[in-house]
């Protein structure tokens, strides 16, 4: 059994400073991996990240993390990236982390992802460079998290973790004409293709938190104010060995 | 940010107050939701800490002068989970 904790959109700013730690001072005892689904700063400065940072420094688990929209928002992404990596945090953008977690080899394959829309009700690339630049990024994205996905292959458990959404089901709640600001079928076509164990999302504040990628990957959108928990704990393989095909 | 026209639609007022709300670096929440009525300004939603609660009431004073603000914003303090057993694989 693999414990997973995760929560998404902490929305750190200076202001932030010791509110998270208490919950998360003791998760080695309760989880064996920690992932933040992006969003993970207000508004994407070097000195929120440092914040972040000094609440998650230490802990004794894996902590895997993506960035999301509020963390480009002072283009400093990257900087945001060696910070948090400076305390252990792997932050992926197209590519995995390998961990052997309670005897089991454990990937995260991680992007950001993008909006875009699903089926029937989405963007194409296709007219003025704005729009065709917005689904391309989308796309990219979404490759860039099946190629991560594809090279841990050989994992016991794998687990895809992004910020946007890549189902319709995690959506349910937030007003319908926004969806295709949330997430992209795209994400989820990835991790049916590639294979995964679990899809891991936040971004949606006014989401639902249970969904199926088209596939049968079992979705969730870990959005702190969808939680309305300090985060989720949920245990892989409890009842029957992760990895086993459908019965 | 400059004040908004109060004789807009209400429509309008709504638009420009989310999208002050997402923007400005007090806040900077995109899930907040404005209702505008009747010369009053309601805000609902979740917001991180207790200064971006505070930081609503004022961004909207600066929008809409003199206009009553209900802020009836959240601020997420929440509790620790319950472990949840997951089945495996569909």
């Amino acid at each position: 059994m693999i414990r997973v904790a995760a929560v998404g959109d902490v929305h750190v700013g200076k202001d932030s400073a010791g509110t998270l730690r208490p919950h998360w001072q003791h998760l080695d005892e309760r989880a064996d991996i920690f992932l933040l689904a992006g969003d993970l700063t207000k508004r994407g400065l070097p000195e929120e990240a440092a914040v972040l940072a000094d609440e998650l420094r230490g802990l004794r688990l894996p902590v895997v993390a993506v960035l999301g929209n509020h963390d480009y928002e002072s283009d400093r992404e990257k900087d945001l990236a060696d910070i948090l990596g400076e305390v252990g945090v792997h932050v992926l953008e197209g590519d995995a982390a390998r961990f052997d977690l309670a005897g089991r080899r454990v990937a995260v394959a991680g992007a950001k992802g993008f909006g875009g829309g699903f089926p029937g009700a989405m963007g194409s690339d296709f007219g003025e460079p704005e729009m065709k630049a917005f689904m391309r990024h989308s796309r990219t994205a979404a490759d860039g998290l099946e190629r991560a996905l594809a090279s841990v292959a050989d994992a016991d458990v794998r687990i895809a973790l992004m910020h946007y959404s890549p189902v319709e089901g995690t959506l349910r709640g937030e007003r319908l004409e926004i969806w295709p600001f949330l997430g992209c079928y795209f994400l989820a076509e990835a991790v049916d293709r590639a294979g995964a164990d679990l899809a891991v999302h936040g971004h949606a504040h006014g989401g639902s938190e249970k969904g199926v990628t088209p596939g049968g990957v079992l979705v969730r959108n870990v959005a702190q104010p969808v939680l309305r928990r300090a985060y989720t704990l949920l245990c892989l393989g409890a009842d029957v060995p992760v990895g086993a095909e459908a019965g | 940010m400059d004040p908004l026209d109060p004789n807009a639609p209400a429509d309008y007022l709504v638009g420009h107050i989310e999208e002050a709300l997402a923007r400005d670096p007090r806040v900077n929440e995109q899930g907040l939701h404005v209702t505008v009525t009747g010369g009053r300004v309601l805000v609902d939603g979740t917001v991180s800490t207790p200064a971006r609660h505070e930081a609503v009431a004022a961004v909207v004073a600066e929008l809409l002068p003199g206009w009553t603000v209900s802020n009836q914003a959240d601020v997420a303090d929440y509790p620790e989970p319950e472990a949840e057993a997951m089945e495996a694989l569909s």
